[in-house]
């Protein structure tokens, strides 16, 4: 039998409609589940005292400096790396087998799973370079993984520049390098930090690479070669262990709103460069 | 002058090999600390043999292998429906107001940690799994629900870019023949979207199969062959977190064999997306 | 008698495999417009991009023969090109104002060359620059406002007042007015004449009257080739070559 169209039509976008509502509403529900449940345990103390007995008491502080050094570092090396990759693969050279081969090298390494990362940062830095579990280790493991993420977006934000600007700059006898600092970078600007911006939030949430590079001690990271955990690491050992339901909620919140945070400050950065040049 | 300028083409040069560098460091690292035992233990042995017992010299990977590949399918099997879905209405029929706040809405939440994804499967998702349907409630159906949502932005984002780039025009045509919108969506705006979207799928399945945190939370890491969809499974990834933390010699070679056979797996699904990606 | 300033010798340029100057040869003058036309795809283009050696960004060009400026090669590996870019400006057919403000823009490449490190400099040669552009009485009170918010033909005159800003010798101009309203092309074309004394404009046009009113001196160009060069009433009178007749008669380009 075929069903009248104006029937299946009806039918399959109430369909539809239903998954993207359960969807929708999946992912909402997990946001405020974990908000209405952890807002209500953050303090002061919560926020700004060491961990007491391993994480049944106590704050997070430890955690908040850890998974800022962490993210630091990671942004210090990745964005001079990422930026200086966009920069060559927009200005410098023509499509061909070199930049194919760079744009494939950027795509698989974003393909790699976390916990590969975890097992080469911890066989390179860790073990090889004799780094130990330290800020160092767990930073330059972040670094390389959202290094595609920065090289990805800094090229988006350059090609989108007006190529009439080069011209320009060259006809008036400013360098190439003059031209890309003073011109074309400034008006990137916007779109590459949106990038760098999208990379803390990954950073941030990062769990596997950090937890074998970086090591889970309790204490406040102070020099480089200190070991630290981060926020998400302390949450995955306190929810895996049954520490502390309360605190496991309550580091959960503080990960996601900073997240949120982060990508909402990332997406109207994006509005506001593409409104500018499209 | 002429060499300052040739001065910074060499060093962004050097800048710009960093990610397949790094690519090609971590190649050259897993292989060379993972493949002496692949070798010593034999590729068959390692692959298909199902006995899992590092202290004792055992090392066989199948079991992983598998819950890994039921997993990911599990999620695939959740998952594509609801984001495939969700990007025909997004892209064909919420009205576009619609569409700007909840795209963004739901390309954000590709942001939320992994680990806070796995939590929420062991407190809400877990009982309701061992309360209704028995079993130990962490299971190969949990990880998969997990994963599952957790695949649902990648796909659904990268979807609704491949609907949108189908030109305007050509819905208009059809519509214009007398086609309903869901005819039109089906012969003409799928067919021609298939490539991203079917990008999309594999680049979902790549972040499943690559996923650790999440998985080893709910999925129970029991080191069997899983029989059914209750039982309590281990992945690649769940094997090599677990036991990376304590592991020495021969026992920590094998952790990194097993992240060799991931990571070929993969290099395997990126390479397929890029092609397919590439191909139009 | 003028003084040659620019002396291009048996000029061929190639992109890829396909010609696109075969064979060039003229002289330019200083103090002149010599007003340069011809159809589409003729090569009046790239014969300015050439000359100040805008041409080396596409990667598949390659030129041959030789182009002497004040008697110097610029063709040759050892010319210094950002120098010769500075000498020699340029002002493309669509306005691209950078996206600053109008003092900006006029200011950005002479302080990058360290040569005015005064304000007081640099402001009087912003303000002489949009003098002789006759920009200045219209912009002179929101000279920090952006550049964008200019119309089509003050923009235009602001990118032929940053070309005059970097003091250069010779002033190329692609087709200056095509995307112009005739009261915006009329300005420019009077600031041109005003200018030609104390430069050597050489001017792209499609727009066969407009060289009529504005060169001293007309070449026109076909298929690559140089076909007619001449005093421009002469050329226009009397043309020596049947294709340069149809063309200036309208009956093709």
């Amino acid at each position: 039998m075929r069903l009248d169209p104006l029937l299946t039509e009806r039918l399959v976008k109430s369909l539809l409609w239903c998954f993207t509502g359960l969807t929708i509403f999946v992912l909402i529900f997990i946001i405020t589940f974990i908000s209405v449940k952890g807002l209500p345990q953050l303090s002061w103390t919560f926020l700004f005292h060491d961990i007491e007995d391993m994480g049944r008491t106590g704050g997070i502080f430890p955690t908040l400096v850890s998974t800022l050094y962490l993210t630091l570092i990671a942004l210090l090396v990745a964005s001079p790396l990422g930026v200086g990759s966009a920069i060559y693969l927009t200005e410098y050279t023509l499509e061909g087998w070199v930049t194919r081969l760079i744009r494939f090298g950027a795509e698989c390494l974003a393909g790699v799973p976390s916990i590969i990362l975890g097992l080469f940062g911890f066989v390179l830095f860790v073990i090889k370079l004799n780094f130990g579990w330290s800020m160092l280790s767990g930073g330059l493991s972040l670094a390389i993984m959202i290094l595609p993420t920065i090289i990805r977006t800094s090229e988006e934000a350059l090609k989108a520049v007006p190529k009439e600007y080069q011209d320009v700059c060259f006809s008036l006898g400013i360098s190439k390098w003059q031209t890309i600092t003073r011109v074309v970078l400034p008006c990137a600007l916007p779109g590459i930090m949106t990038g760098i911006v999208l990379s803390i939030g990954r950073s941030i949430g990062e769990t596997a690479v950090v937890l074998f590079t970086a090591g889970a001690s309790l204490r406040t990271p102070t020099t480089l070669f200190d070991s630290g955990r981060s926020m998400a690491v302390h949450f995955y050992i306190l929810a895996r262990e049954g520490l502390s339901m309360p605190n496991a909620y309550g580091t959960a919140a503080i990960l996601i709103i900073s997240i949120l945070l982060i990508n909402i400050t990332a997406y109207t950065l994006m509005q506001r460069f593409l409104q500018k040049y499209r | 002058m002429l060499t300052r300028e040739r001065l910074i083409e060499k060093v962004l040069l050097l800048l710009a090999l960093s990610a397949i560098g790094s690519l090609a460091l971590i190649t050259i690292f897993i292989f060379l600390e993972g493949l002496p035992i692949i070798l010593k233990t034999g590729v068959r042995h390692f692959i298909f043999g199902a006995h899992w017992a590092p202290t004792k010299g055992h090392f066989g990977i199948l079991a992983m292998i598998l819950s890994s590949i039921y997993v990911t399918l599990g999620a695939l099997i959740f998952g594509v429906p609801l984001a495939l879905a969700c990007a025909i209405v997004l892209a064909e029929f919420a009205p576009p107001s619609l569409t700007r706040i909840l795209k963004p809405t739901i390309e954000l939440l590709a942001g939320i940690p992994s680990v806070v994804y796995g939590f929420l499967g062991v407190v809400l998702l877990v009982p309701i799994i061992r309360g209704y349907l028995g079993g130990p409630g962490l299971s190969l159906l949990a990880a998969a629900l997990i994963l599952g949502i957790m695949i649902l932005p990648t796909v659904i984002s990268i979807s609704i870019d491949a609907m949108n780039a189908v030109p305007t025009l050509y819905r208009e045509g059809s519509i214009a023949l007398g086609a309903t919108q869901w005819q039109t969506v089906r012969k003409l705006v799928l067919p021609a979207a298939r490539s991203g979207i079917i990008t999309a799928i594999i680049l979902g399945m790549g972040r499943a199969i690559g996923e650790t945190m999440a998985v080893i939370m709910v999925a129970g890491n029991a080191l069997s062959i899983p029989t059914s969809i209750l039982d309590s499974v281990r992945t690649l990834t769940a094997n090599i977190a677990l036991e990376l933390g304590y592991a020495s010699g021969a026992h920590r070679e094998a952790l990194f064999a097993t992240g060799i056979v991931l990571f070929i797996i993969i290099m395997i699904l990126n390479t397929a997306a890029t092609l397919i990606a590439g191909r139009k | 008698m003028l003084a040659v300033k620019i002396h291009v010798r048996d000029l061929t340029f190639h992109y890829g495999s396909q010609c696109a100057i075969q064979g060039l040869n003229l002289d330019i003058y200083q103090g002149e417009i010599l007003g340069l036309m011809g159809p589409a795809k003729s090569g009046k283009t790239t014969f300015l991009r050439v000359l100040n050696r805008m041409c080396d960004l596409v990667p598949t060009a390659r030129v041959a023969g030789s182009v002497l400026l004040d008697g110097a090669e610029i063709l040759g590996p050892e010319c210094d090109v950002d120098g010769l870019r500075r000498r020699v400006g340029m002002v493309f057919a669509k306005p691209v104002p950078l996206p600053r403000s109008i003092y900006e823009n006029l200011a950005f490449a002479p302080r990058l060359q360290k040569k005015h490190q005064h304000r007081h400099e640099l402001d009087e040669l912003v303000e002489n620059s949009l003098k002789a552009a006759q920009l200045w009485e219209e912009v002179k009170d929101r000279l920090r406002d952006s550049a964008l918010k200019l119309s089509g033909g003050q923009q235009q005159r602001l990118c032929l007042a940053r070309t005059l800003a970097m003091q250069p010798e010779v002033i190329l101009l692609d087709e200056p007015t095509s995307g112009l309203d005739p009261i915006s092309t009329a300005r420019i074309e009077e600031t041109l004449t005003e200018l030609k004394k104390d430069f050597t404009i050489i001017l792209v046009s499609n727009n066969t009257k407009q060289i009529a009113r504005c060169s001293d001196k007309v070449a026109f160009m076909l298929m690559s080739r140089l076909v007619e060069y001449g005093v421009t009433p002469e050329v226009f009178m009397v043309p020596k070559q049947k294709e340069t007749d149809d063309y200036i008669s309208g009956r093709f380009g």
